[in-house]
Parts: C-alpha cells; structure tokens; sequence
C-alpha cells in the first residue's frame, strides 16, 4: 500500500502564505483572536507558534552575516506525520494512529484534551484547544485526499514549493532538487524527514542545516514518551505504582497544568465567515 | 506588461526593480520558479529586503528615486563598452536618425525650457527632416549628430562611482548586476509602483525601455518591459479611460483648443481619428453623421492648461469648486497621498456618492476620529455594490489577457451589479431633460443608450467590439474598422473580442499552446488582436527570421507570403512582407514605426490626407526627451549631478501652499518609502474585513534598521510617533535588519518603510501612513510621489 | 460523490494525484464516512478571476442553495493553474460576510448616523443633485486665443473609481460621466 506524502520546498516558499489562509478555509478555523488582542511576534510572523485554530505557519527566520547580507527563510510547519510518532505513543485514549498511508490520524471522537501528544511531540505540533478540550493537528486534509484532491495548502501554493504525492515520488522529486540546488551553489541543500522518526510523511527540502530553520537536527521520540509505551500504557496509570514511574506519573500531572497555550485564544462567532 | 505572466518562464535573466512582487503580484512568482529551476538569475533592487528579495540570486538596495541613476550607469557601461545587441540596434531603433542641431542639454535642463512656466518648448528635440517630411538617417551610429551620440553623451556622466554615491548600491554591485543582463538574454524588466510614484515615474520607464532596447529584449519571449498592475481591472480601467486625458483606446481627450475634429486630427493623426470616429458612432448611433463631426462637439472638451487629475479633484473641492464627487470601488480616504487635504475636501462637497461593497473611510469620512460631524454639511450617499463573485463581466489582467467571470450566486442583500447602477441612473438623468432642447443637454439626448435588461453585459461588451453598420455584423479585427461611419467600435483595441458572434473571453483552451512558450492562444482573448507579446516583429532579422532560432515566435513566411508564428504577428499587414514599408515597422504604434532612444518629437506624414494632415504621431514625455535624474521633492542630499535644478524642474508643487508644505532633511531626516503587503490590498477596505487576512498582519508598522533603532533607543514593537511636514501618525516599529542605512554622497541615509493600507473603518484599525506622505506629482501622468518622502521619528 | 459538472475524474487529471481510492491506505468505513460528509458533494461550480492584483488568477467557486460554500484557484487557468495567493483564498468571505452593505444608505448634511433608503430615493437623489449642479456650474464656451470655442463641460462634478470594475462597466461609466459633461474622471492607476 503505497504511502503519501507532502514535500515542502522551502528553497521555492516566498511566504504568501497562501497555506494558511487555505488550511483555515478548508477547516473551517476561526482567527486565534481579533487584530488587537494578536501579540506582535518581533518579525511578519503572524503567530509566535502553531496554536489550536492555526494548524500551519510559516515561521520567518531573519538574520544578517558578517558580510551584511541578509538572509530571509521561510519555513511552513505543521504535523510531521512521523513513522516514530511519539504523539502515538503516548495517546492513552488511542486517538491517535498512524494510517497504513501514512497520516497520522486524530479521532476527535476519542480525544480527551488530556495534552500527553502536545507535550511529547519533537516537533511541538499538537496543540489543545482548552475550550472543546480537545488535540488538534494538520489532518492532511484526509477527506481531500479521500475525494482525489490534494491537501488544501499543497492545491493553492503558488510558487511549487509544496506538492503532494506517493511518498517514494516526492523523495526522489527531493533527491532530485537536492541535486540541482547544488549545482547552483547551495552547497548545503538537504532533505529533512527521509529517515527522521522512521521515515516523516511529510519531507522538507531545506537549504540549509536543519537548525537554520528552526528544526531539530536529530529529532527524537522523548525518553518519557517511550517510557510511558513501554510501562506505562500496558499497565494502565492507575495501577502503575513503580518508584520511577511515580516520577514519571508526576510528570505528567505537572506537565498537564502547563497545558494553557501561549496565545489567548479567540473562539468567538462566525469570525472565519465562511 | 509587454509580454505576459506565463512568458515570465521564458526568461535568462531578471531584473526585478520597484517591486515586491511576491507578496504584491504573489502569482508572478510562479513563473519566475519555473526560470530559476532553469537556472535563470534574479535581480532585485529596492529600498529594502523584502520576500521578493529572499528569491534573488543578487539582490542591491537602492535609495528610493534614484532609479534613474542605476539604470543610467548600466546603460552607459553597455554604450561605452559597445555591449549592445547591435543589429538589433540597427534594425529596430532610432539610432541613427539625425537630430536637429538646437538640441541639447545643459546643467539639467533640455533645449527649450521656459521658467516661467516650469515647461519646454519640445521643438528642438525633433529630427532633421528630409523634403517628404521624414527623419533623415546618419550613415553610421557614430555620427555626432545622430540619436545614439546624443544617448552616448548623454549618459557619460553616469559613471560607476556617481551611480554608487547618488543611489547608495556599491559601484562592484552596479557592474555585477549590468554584467549578468549582459550575459544572461533574454532578460524581463518587472516593475510596478515603485518605478512609477515619484515625480520622475515616466522617465524611469523610459530607462527600461532604452536598456532593454539596447540589450535586444524587447518583442522576444522572456524579454520586454513588464509593468505588473495593482487592481484587478485597472488594465481595463485604463484602457477605458476612467482618466481625464483619454478616451477609451488611449485617444488623447479633446481639448478646448481642438474645437472640431480635423484640429483633433492635426494634433493626433488620421490613424487615430478612424477609431475616433467609431467611438462616437457608438456613442451616438445614428446621430453620428459626417455632418456633424460623428458628434464631436457634443463633447466635453478639458481645458488645454488645466489638470483634472485625482489631486485636483481634492483641491477643487477644497476650493470650493467641485460640488458633487461619485466613488465606484476606490477609498481614496486611505490610498491618497497628503489625506489630510483629501478629508478637508470632502467636508467642502455638496454631495458625496460612494458605490462599494464594504462601507469604507471614504464613505465615512464624517466619523474620522475627532472630527465633529455637526460641523460637516456634505450630503452622503451609499449604493450597494455587488462583489465580483455576484455578477458577471470581463476583466482584463496585467498581461491584457480578457477573462469572462462567472456567477452563481446572488448579489447580498439589496446590492446591485455596478453596471445595472450606472445604466439605471443614467437613464434617471436623460428622463429629466426630457424635451430640452439646451445645447447643454444634447449629448446626453443624442446619447445610444439602450441596454436589454437581460444579458445587458453581453450587449455592452458587442458595443465594446463593434459592429459593421452595413451589415449588421459584429467587427472581426482592428483592420476592420472604417474612417467613413460605417462601423462602431467602442474600443479599437479590443475590436475582435467577440468577433464572429463568439465571445472569446470565454475561451479556455489550455492546452494548445505552440511552441510551447506559454502562450495559450485560445485561452480567453487579449488585446490588440490577440497578440500575446507586443512588438514581436523585432524578434526577427530585416528578412523576418527569428533572431533566436532556439526560442522563435513568429516570423516571414515566404512560401505563404504571409507573417505567421505562435502568436499573431505584431506587424501592420499580415501579407506586407520584409520587403515592404509595413514589413519594418516593429514598433507599429510609434510614428516611426521603430523604437526610440531619444523620444524625439515627430508627426508622421500622411500622404493620403488632402489637407495635409499627420498619420500618426510620436507621444514624447514633456519633461525631456531623455531620462534624467532629478532627486525627490523632499530629498536628503543634493543632487550632485546638478546642484541647481535638484527636482524635475517640469514640476509644479506645491499646488496650494497653505497644504502642501515641503520638509527639509534637517527637520525630517529620514526617508520614507511606503508601500502595500502580500496581506493586505490597497485601502483595506476588502482585506481589513477578512479576519484571516487580519490574523496574518494587523495592523501598520515602520519598518526600520537596528542602527536607526538604537540611535533612537527604540525597541523591537515599541510604538512610535512618525511626522512629516504634512502630518503625524502613531505605529507599531519593527526593527529589522532587512532595512539597512545606506552611504549616500558621503553620507550616512537611513530609510524607513509604511504599509499604507490602513485607517479608522473595518475589522483592523491603525494609522494611515498616506497622512504622511507627499502629493507631488510627475508632470506627465500625476502619479504622486509616495515612495519618497522624508520623516522624522521618535519613540511615542 | 458527483461534485459538480467537473466530477473526480476531471479532479483526479488535474490534481495529477494518480492514486486509486484503494491505494490510500485509509480504513475503508472512515472514507466512506468522509465521502458522505464531504463539503462540496453536490456542490455547484462557477469560475471567476480573483479581484486583488492584477495577475488574473482564476478561482473557481463552489455553491450550494445559492451560498458560496467554498472557493479555491481554477486548476484550469493558465496563470495559475489552481494558486492562490493568501488574499485570492480568502475570498470566499467576501459574500458571506456580515459587514457587506446590503442596502442603500443615507448621511444627511451634519448627521452622525446612516439611515436606510430605498433605491429609488437613492437614484432621485443623485439624479437631481446631477441636473442641479450641471445647470449651475455649466460652462459652455471658453477663450481659444481670440475665439471663443464651445466646450461643453461642468467642471464641479468629479468621478473617481473603476479599476474595481468589469471593463463594460468602466465603458459605460466613462460613457455616462463624459456625457453629462465631466472632467474630472479618475481610477486607481496611481495607487
């Protein structure tokens, strides 16, 4: 069964941000508050991070070298869809699985908002909404997908810097803009998420190092999150009474009151319009 | 656009300049991806680092209008270094014409100018004419008296170095950029308002137009001159002349000095009366006659003196003179420059009429904060506005491509589509003269105006296109058209959008695409004549073969004996071959029928016209023949080139002085250029009330560098005070490394930047950056200059 | 699952994603669940041209009971082959939304409050304040040198606006206000 994938081209992203108009649009996603309650995030960034409504920015990364030149990325984040998925892991209610095409799919029926996912995720995506009390992600737009359309945000993107497809053709379209950035000069060109977490569904071609754009070099599944699969979830939390794992239970509980977003968020009306 | 978006893919090389083209024509980026995977070389020039620059392979920050001051070194290194395209020179170009022998040009003024009236006699800028009334041409380009010596000397003094001091980009910088154009052809030039607001915005095109000319890019795939225009229509609303100096089909506007049509004619030429005479047979229907001028008299004729331009609107208003002002889709409460003048004139209007979808700052001008609407007596009217996913019609984009626009829903609440408006009121006004017979009220009258009620747009855009009167049939071409009456055509340039009874706006063909260049030929319709790139004849030798035989698009075809290609040949007859006057006329729609370095002033015989008449004749800047660089209104530094005539000296400003100070740079050190965002569109009068849009950007800030911002101790997201001699404003600062200061004639400018798309209505507020800016205009076209002004700021 | 006249298969050519239903790896009873609740099942489609710059984007609209439900690029338009830019995607709140003008409204001198009128008050309205100021204001002739010449004009009735406008909108527009004699007639070209 062939796995998908959604390639993000950062070398191509001019930051429009025709996405995250389209993700709202397609998710029905209201504003995270009205234009004078958004903190000012220092750059055009509209928010500092992804937020409950919000489930794809493009982060921008501002920086001058020694010679004066300025240099300006770009970078659309959002679920990685890991292979490894520590959000999976760590899912007491099994809300979350990993799909045989490789989405990494939230049943909101069985999320409870308890925010294990949001803590463990390498990458910080999932955010809980505090008011439906519940997880929320890039779907990959499951239901597009379902109906032959790609992902709202890869449909509308105008510069190709996004694309969607079976996973084995957009890592070798990556491999193959790899090599071209090179011949071009951008010695550092890489591709982030062929074998990060096992193998990411969606893929960046980055041109530069993978911190460079605020990514983890080395992302890893948090030793908590693997912790709790492995004593942890077979248990069950109310039997599980080891020392360690009173440590571990402990953190958790304390991890789970700091659940409150950075943003104040806007649940109000029909502000999305649609 | 001399070419079109899709081309764009077809370029080596682009010069991106006075423009921010991702986040303002965020569309275009995707042709220009496709180039560079190609491995085609971005260039971007402009006051600061924006998303277009973070594509660029080269990117030179520039101090805003000195544009001029760039291109002029460019050009002067691609003269000096016999770097041109030569036989494209040769063929396409006025080079070699001999000038007269009273041009000049001295201490920064052309031959002819009268200070008095801040204006020149064009006169000696004109060419030596032989006995039939045509230029005489030098036996070489190196002639001392023709065209191409004078561009030579003329740019001479335009060297690295002064290019360097004067615009602030490194002389290294300045000779690497000119030598990638140099080697990388074709190069496109995108430009769009950041060339054209300042007080010199036609002479900077003009500097395209002489580089590209030189480098041979013009009439080629991938090439040209490409102006990428704001509004969704502003192409069609400009070839319909929603302007006081045009008819529809850019036909110079009668004025008072050209009672009757042959002084029209004298003025404009025989080749435009024809079209002239199909506008008023559409106008007037059978009213029309050879008699009477086809109508002419009937009507409004501009005084040959004044300017009826938007800023005069304001200013007559604030006089006390313009009584009755209707807005149709504009918010100038917010997109003018100096708004503190434009709100001092509404209060002064008997009558304000705004049509619009959302209510705006123009419309609610009476509620600006701290204004007491007791005090202002200006009746207002608001007519609710279909959008434009409500009703139907064509809009023409940057490209000239017309599309037809769909619609399956209903307009909102009682809102109507503006054409059922205009109609409807229209025919309020006649049904009130019923019956006079003033000569004041005849054109309105005399007027063909009878719409169907059904499918009214389909019937307005046949009259667009015209009809043989003879026969009944709608017109097929440009060629078509008659001088004597016997066709209409309310637009000669978009005669054939529905020739053969189909509207061909409607096409959507895409996969047909010969030659593989993109350029669609059944796709919807664009104008003249479905010519996708203008000027294409000069992409061929003089035998009519495609100069680049790697990417050819159109050319002679002998056996046929007609001009054929992957698009319509840009050439006066499709059967004239090479071998003719017509087949070497590349640049049809110039007197000349070539292109021309120095815009010399020239009326083009007409040996058919009894009376002596010229065919055509040459449009000619009257602020010079030749770009030249003037600084800004309000400026930081002198104009180093000549200190003595420091601003376009065709300029008229301040207009009326009690409104229109000029700020010095020792009170208002810093420059700002101003500008709008991918975010936000123009006023914000649509975008402001979309609360996704104001998720991403909310409000206006300044944009400025960390070197001003510590001088000033101003931290990143403080709000700070902004003022120029014309207003205050308080905003959001955004320190950033994206602005830098720049080392200008020794000394150190800093730059700051405004979005302008905010004011006190919608979903989003903030301060209106245009309360600071200038409404000095260029002298040919009124553009103001909103991209160069200066400030002072501080910590609020 | 017929979307509209396009249908999937037109969709599947487009979106070139070339993956049978059963290759996507999703549990079959939850696609079926996603088919069903898919939002533009059955939905009506139209094609306009985005109203931002002027790149003449196609977007295609999606309507059900005469409500625009959804919008997105046209994937057959040759200029953006299915792109929007942040502003062209939004679009779609554009007649959904709640801040329209929905009738015609009045500010009578010195007020501080809109009130409703009718469409025909509205038209009356300018209609008699035209013919008032044109009757005025009117200039016939002026001075050409040492003749007079008839000039026709009204030098006190200002129109602005039209690049908002549908080209045979922006021709009748400059068709009316030449008529009843203006001059003063302006659009964006300079914004």
């Amino acid at each position: 069964m062939a796995q998908v994938a959604k390639l993000i081209d950062v070398t191509k992203c001019t930051a429009c941000r025709g996405c995250q108009v389209a993700c709202k649009q397609w998710n029905e996603l209201p504003v995270e508050a009205p234009p004078k309650e958004m903190a000012f995030t220092g750059t055009l960034q509209s928010h500092p991070d992804l937020a409950p409504n919000t489930f794809t920015i493009i982060q921008f990364f501002e920086e001058k070298d020694d010679t004066n030149t300025v240099k300006y990325r770009f970078r659309k984040t959002g679920c990685m869809h890991c292979t490894d998925a520590a959000c999976i892991l760590v899912c007491e209610k099994k809300a979350l699985t990993k799909l045989e095409n490789g989405i990494v799919y939230r049943d909101k029926d069985k999320c409870i908002g308890c925010g294990y996912c949001a803590q463990n995720c390498p990458f910080q995506v999932p955010k809980v909404n505090p008011k439906t009390e519940k997880a929320t992600k890039c779907t990959l737009c499951g239901d597009r997908i379902a109906n032959k359309m790609k992902p709202a945000c890869v449909t509308t993107c105008i510069t190709g810097a996004l694309d969607f497809g079976p996973r084995d053709e957009m890592l070798k379209k990556a491999k193959k803009r790899v090599e071209t950035l090179q011949k071009q000069g951008v010695a550092n060109a890489n591709i982030y998420g062929e074998k990060e977490l096992g193998g990411t569904n969606v893929i960046y071609v980055l041109a530069d190092k993978p911190e460079a754009y605020g990514l983890p070099a080395d992302p890893q599944i948090p030793l908590t999150a693997t912790l709790w699969q492995q004593y942890g979830k077979p248990i069950g939390a109310a039997v599980f009474c080891a020392s360690f794992a009173t440590t571990l239970f402990a953190f958790f509980l304390n991890r789970k009151k700091d659940l409150a977003p950075k943003l104040h968020h806007h649940e109000g009306g029909k502000s999305h319009g649609v | 656009m001399t070419n079109h978006w899709v081309d764009l893919k077809n370029a080596k090389a682009f010069l991106i300049e006075g423009s921010n083209a991702a986040e303002n024509h965020a569309m275009a980026m995707r042709w220009v991806m496709r180039a560079k995977e190609k491995g085609a070389v971005v260039i971007h020039v402009d006051p600061r680092f924006t998303r277009t620059s973070s594509t660029a392979d080269i990117f030179a920050q520039i101090r805003p209008g000195t544009d001029i001051a760039f291109l002029g070194a460019i050009i002067n290194y691609i003269l000096q270094n016999k770097l041109y395209d030569e036989p494209y020179v040769k063929l396409n170009t006025n080079a070699a014409y001999l000038m007269r022998s009273d041009f000049g040009f001295h201490e920064g003024l052309f031959s002819g100018f009268n200070e008095k009236t801040f204006s020149y006699d064009t006169t000696s800028w004109g060419y030596e004419l032989g006995p039939d009334g045509k230029p005489l041409k030098a036996e070489s380009m190196e002639d001392p008296r023709c065209v191409f010596t004078k561009l030579k000397e003329h740019y001479s003094r335009y060297t690295f170095k002064v290019s360097a001091d004067i615009t602030g980009i490194p002389e290294a910088k300045i000779k690497q950029i000119a030598d990638v154009l140099v080697k990388n052809r074709p190069a496109t030039v995108m430009y769009a308002l950041g060339m054209t607001q300042h007080t010199v915005g036609v002479q900077n095109i003009r500097g395209f137009g002489i580089l590209q000319m030189l480098l041979g890019n013009m009439g080629k795939p991938g090439g040209g001159v490409n102006a990428m225009r704001g509004e969704p229509n502003v192409q069609g609303s400009t070839d319909f002349a929603l302007l006081f100096n045009y008819l529809p089909g850019y036909l110079s506007y009668p004025k008072h000095t050209q009672p009757d049509l042959t002084t029209w004619t004298k003025s404009s030429g025989t080749f435009r009366a024809k079209f002239l005479v199909n506008l008023l047979k559409s106008w007037f229907g059978e009213n029309a006659t050879p008699e009477n001028d086809f109508g002419y008299g009937w009507l409004p004729k501009i005084n040959a003196k004044e300017n009826y331009s938007i800023f005069r609107i304001f200013e007559t208003a604030f006089e006390g003179k313009m009584k009755m002002l209707h807005v149709v889709g504009q918010n100038p409460m917010v997109t003018q420059p100096n708004l503190n003048l434009v709100h001092e004139g509404l209060t002064k209007l008997d009558m304000l009429v705004v049509q619009d979808i959302f209510l705006h700052e123009t419309a609610c001008f009476w509620e600006k904060p701290g204004v007491d609407p007791k005090q202002i007596q200006t009746e207002v009217i608001v007519l609710p506005a279909a959008s434009f996913l409500e009703r139907e019609g064509t809009k023409i984009n940057s490209g000239r491509l017309v599309q037809w626009q769909y619609s399956k829903i209903k307009p909102v609440g009682q809102a109507k589509a503006d054409l059922e408006i205009i109609d409807t009121l229209f025919n309020k006004i006649r049904d009130l003269y019923k019956g006079s017979t003033a000569e004041r009220d005849q054109a309105i009258l005399k007027a063909n105006w009878q719409y169907p009620q059904e499918n009214m747009v389909e019937a307005v855009l046949k009259e667009i296109n015209g009809y043989n009167l003879n026969t009944g049939e709608l017109n097929k071409s440009i060629g078509g058209l008659q001088p004597d009456g016997s066709t209409s055509c309310g637009n000669w340039v978009y005669a054939g959008v529905f020739a053969n009874g189909e509207n061909l706006s409607k096409r959507k063909d895409n996969k047909t695409d010969p030659g593989g260049l993109g350029t669609y030929p059944k796709f919807g319709w664009c104008w003249p004549g479905n010519i996708h790139i203008l000027y294409n004849r000069a992409s061929c030798d003089a035998n009519g073969q495609p100069f680049d035989k790697d990417m050819p698009l159109v050319w002679w075809d002998e056996a046929q004996g007609k001009w054929t290609g992957y698009d319509v040949p840009d050439v006066p007859s499709a059967t004239d071959g090479p071998n003719t006057p017509n087949g070497q006329k590349p640049y049809r729609m110039a007197g000349e029928g070539i292109s021309r370095f120095v815009a010399c002033t020239y009326k083009d015989p007409d040996p058919a016209s009894p009376i002596g008449l010229p065919r055509d004749s040459s449009s000619t800047p009257g602020d010079g023949p030749i770009p030249e660089f003037y600084e800004p209104v309000e400026s930081p530094t002198p104009n180093v080139l000549h200190p003595k005539v420091p601003v376009n000296p065709c300029l008229k400003y301040p207009r009326l002085k009690s409104q229109q100070p000029i700020g010095t740079s020792e009170e208002f050190p810093y420059v700002l250029s101003s500008s709008s965002m991918a975010e936000h569109w123009c006023a914000g009068s649509v975008t402001r009330n979309i609360p996704w849009l104001n998720e991403l950007v909310k409000e206006t800030t300044c944009e400025l560098s960390p070197q001003l911002a510590q001088k000033l101790g101003i931290a990143n997201g403080d709000m700070v005070k902004v003022w120029s001699a014309r207003g205050e404003v308080v905003v959001r600062a955004m320190v950033t490394n994206r602005m830098q200061p720049l080392t200008v004639n020794g000394k150190t400018v800093d730059i700051v930047w405004m979005p302008y798309n905010w004011s006190f209505k919608g979903l989003s507020q903030a301060a209106s950056t245009n309360l600071l800016t200038i409404d000095a205009g260029d002298p040919n076209t009124w553009i103001q200059e909103t991209k160069a002004c200066l400030v002072n700021l501080k910590k609020a | 699952m017929n979307i509209g006249r396009r249908g999937f298969l037109k969709l599947t050519g487009t979106t070139g994603l070339g993956l049978a239903l059963s290759e996507l790896g999703f549990d079959i009873q939850k696609v079926e669940a996603a088919a069903q609740e898919f939002k533009l099942k059955d939905a009506q489609e139209y094609t306009s041209v985005c109203h931002y710059c002027a790149c003449g984007c196609g977007v295609l609209a999606y309507v059900k009971e005469g409500k625009l439900i959804h919008l997105e690029g046209e994937p057959e338009n040759i200029i953006n082959e299915g792109a929007l830019c942040s502003k062209g995607v939004s679009q779609a709140v554009i007649p959904n939304s709640d801040q329209r003008i929905k009738t015609p409204l009045y500010r009578a001198p010195g007020s501080n409050k809109w009130q409703e009128i009718s469409w025909e008050e509205a038209y009356d309205r300018i209609a008699k304040k035209t013919k008032e100021t044109r009757e005025k204001y009117w200039i016939a002739t002026e001075k050409n040198g040492d003749t007079e010449t008839k000039v026709n004009r009204c030098d006190a009735i200002g129109f602005v606006g039209g690049a908002q406008i549908f080209n045979e909108e922006c021709y009748l527009l400059t068709k009316y206000a030449r008529l009843i004699g203006t001059d003063f007639i302006e659009h964006q070209a300079r914004v």
